[in-house]
């Protein structure tokens, strides 16, 4: 009984282990919430996209010596913005806007990284996160962005969904569908730029999508849909951390893999939904076929 | 009393082609109306500009005496095909509540008024068992239905309907039909657009033919001759003297692919 118990308490020991659970925790709902017009809205390629466009932010930051995650706010915003911009003139198509400032901000945070001496480590620390490297003034970073982006998305809730579900109708109400479009773009950097120290710009895309994807099959309301969805966000991060503190493994990498069996038991198992339901559903759908048949038959 | 719509020297051309010219039309309070020609003869640009969606090169719309851009929120716009995702998680109860969205003002939540509106309308449309249905469980016509429940939920002035006849099972047709025809008397002037000829005149009080230009506008019984109806169709239509006056055949066909595409199960499957 008391070993369990300690299982549990015994990361708590180490100050930098509990703000790592803390920033997870935030993060993990964070994304996960977020994620929810990510997937609604296609916009996975987007997400994954701006994370990478942090990169260029992180590196001059470094350069110049001044906070990181102010620099990878400035380009994730420079980025939304720039992919907005590109796709409303319909000449290019939005995936091909968003591959083309995609892999240029890559290349060129990877340029300006290999400038640095220490170039291999940091890019690590970017790319997969650096979860038990998180400093107080980082935890309130990410806290109070976090409380930002949550407390906009709750207050134009209504908005956003109209944007979301029926641009038209949002035209004809005379909503400023674009500014909300800008505003998610920005929401979305916010939510990748506070996920770089926990799960790095290279995962970062599956926190967005996976706990909402799970979750959309799991409901069919949308606030429903964003509790589930955060919920399992957090319950990812938490047991993902004592994963890697238990086997020793990235533990990004573990939040990631955890949340992806939530998905795989969820697209198995899922009422209504799941694989496993609408199999046995065509099963007995056949059977009644069949004994009604034999009726007419008989 | 002020005629509740005035479209006064409205054109409107984009990409270089020429959408309606010169429409000149006052409709009066609690009309029902039927808009009527054939295929690209700027039915649904006309009801684009109405909704505020379009802004003309030419012209202006009055609504009850002012310009339609202060009274935008008088006007409730069903367009010919539904661009969502029938997937989205909202249930039918969400999506008529998002009608009563312009009336509340931003930060504002729905309320128990706006709730009572909403199961209203979709108790009048007969959908008031699938409140709780996520809109991709229903059938094409039921889905209609939602959308024009939203659309009474704005209670707006005008009514704007795009083809909502197009690909929609009969039992809902008649249903829209009879709603409709009682709306006058809840000061609400109606604008169908239709391919369908037959009803138009025989379902609608006032008749108006389009193509590209105004063509005719007034009750059906003075609106039909032939030179206004060969105007509207031109060469697709056929007048043949009778016996009692003359006859015509309109072929009327086909905004069906378009309408049926949006509700066709292919699309709706994956929500199940």
């Amino acid at each position: 009984m008391n070993t369990a118990v300690d299982l549990f308490l015994s990361p708590f020991a180490y100050s930098f282990m509990q703000r790592g659970m803390v920033a997870s925790v935030i993060v993990g709902v964070l994304c996960a919430v977020v994620g929810c017009y990510v997937v609604l809205r296609g916009m996975a390629f987007l997400g994954d996209a701006l994370a990478h466009a942090i990169l260029p932010g992180v590196a001059v930051a470094y350069l110049f010596q001044s906070d990181l995650l102010l620099g990878a706010l400035a380009a994730a915003i420079l980025a939304a913005l720039l992919i907005g911009l590109f796709s409303r003139r319909e000449q290019v198509r939005e995936d091909t806007a968003i591959g083309i400032v995609f892999a240029a901000a890559l290349a060129l945070g990877v340029a300006l990284m290999s400038t640095i001496k220490s170039y291999s480590i940091d890019l690590t620390h970017v790319l997969f996160g650096n979860v038990l490297g998180v400093g107080e003034r980082d935890l309130w970073l990410i806290g109070g962005l976090g409380a930002l982006v949550l407390t906009t998305i709750v207050l134009l809730y209504k908005e956003f969904l109209i944007a979301s579900f029926d641009p038209v109708l949002g035209a004809t109400l005379r909503l400023p569908i674009g500014f909300l479009r800008n505003l998610m773009l920005i929401m979305l950097a916010l939510t990748v730029v506070i996920s770089l120290q926990t799960v790095g710009v290279g995962l970062v895309a599956a926190m967005l999508v996976t706990p909402a994807a799970t979750a959309s099959l799991l409901t069919r309301r949308l606030p429903s849909m964003m509790i589930v969805a955060a919920a399992i966000g957090a319950l990812s991060a938490l047991s993902g951390l004592y994963l890697s503190f238990y086997v020793n493994v990235a533990s990004g990498a573990a939040v990631v893999l955890i949340t992806t069996l939530f998905f795989m038991a969820a697209y198995l198992f899922a009422p209504g939904k799941g694989l496993a339901w609408q199999l046995t559903q065509k099963k007995r759908d056949s059977k009644r076929v069949a004994a009604s048949e034999e009726e007419t038959a008989g | 009393m002020l005629p509740v719509l005035q479209i006064r020297n409205l054109s409107l051309s984009y990409n270089g082609n020429t959408a309606l010219t010169s429409v000149d039309v006052v409709i009066p309070s609690r009309a029902m109306v039927s808009v009527v020609g054939p295929n690209g003869a700027g039915k649904s640009t006309l009801f684009k500009v109405l909704a505020g969606l379009l802004n003309p090169n030419a012209g202006e719309v009055l609504v009850g005496g002012e310009p339609l851009r202060h009274r935008l929120e008088r006007v409730a716009y069903v367009p010919q095909r539904q661009e969502i995702d029938w997937r989205f998680p909202v249930t039918l109860m969400d999506v008529v509540l998002m009608g009563r969205y312009g009336r509340l003002g931003w930060l504002r939540r729905p309320g128990r008024t706006d709730r009572a509106v909403a199961r209203h309308w979709l108790a009048q449309l007969g959908l008031d068992h699938l409140v709780d249905r996520q809109i991709g469980e229903l059938s094409g016509g039921q889905q209609q239905r939602v959308f024009l429940a939203r659309a009474l939920a704005q209670e707006p002035d005008i009514l704007l309907l795009d083809e909502p006849f197009a690909g929609v099972d009969v039992p809902t047709q008649e249903a829209v039909l009879s709603l409709l025809a009682n709306l006058g008397d809840q000061n609400i002037t109606v604008l169908v657009s239709t391919h369908d000829l037959p009803m138009a005149t025989s379902r609608f009080a006032y008749l108006m033919l389009l193509n590209r230009r105004l063509i005719a506008f007034g009750p059906p019984a003075e609106v039909l001759t032939p030179s206004a109806l060969s105007a509207t169709f031109g060469e697709k239509m056929l007048i043949y003297p009778g016996e009692e006056g003359f006859m015509a055949m309109v072929d009327h066909c086909c905004p069906c692919p378009v309408g049926a595409e949006a509700i066709s199960p292919a699309r709706t499957r994956g929500s199940r």
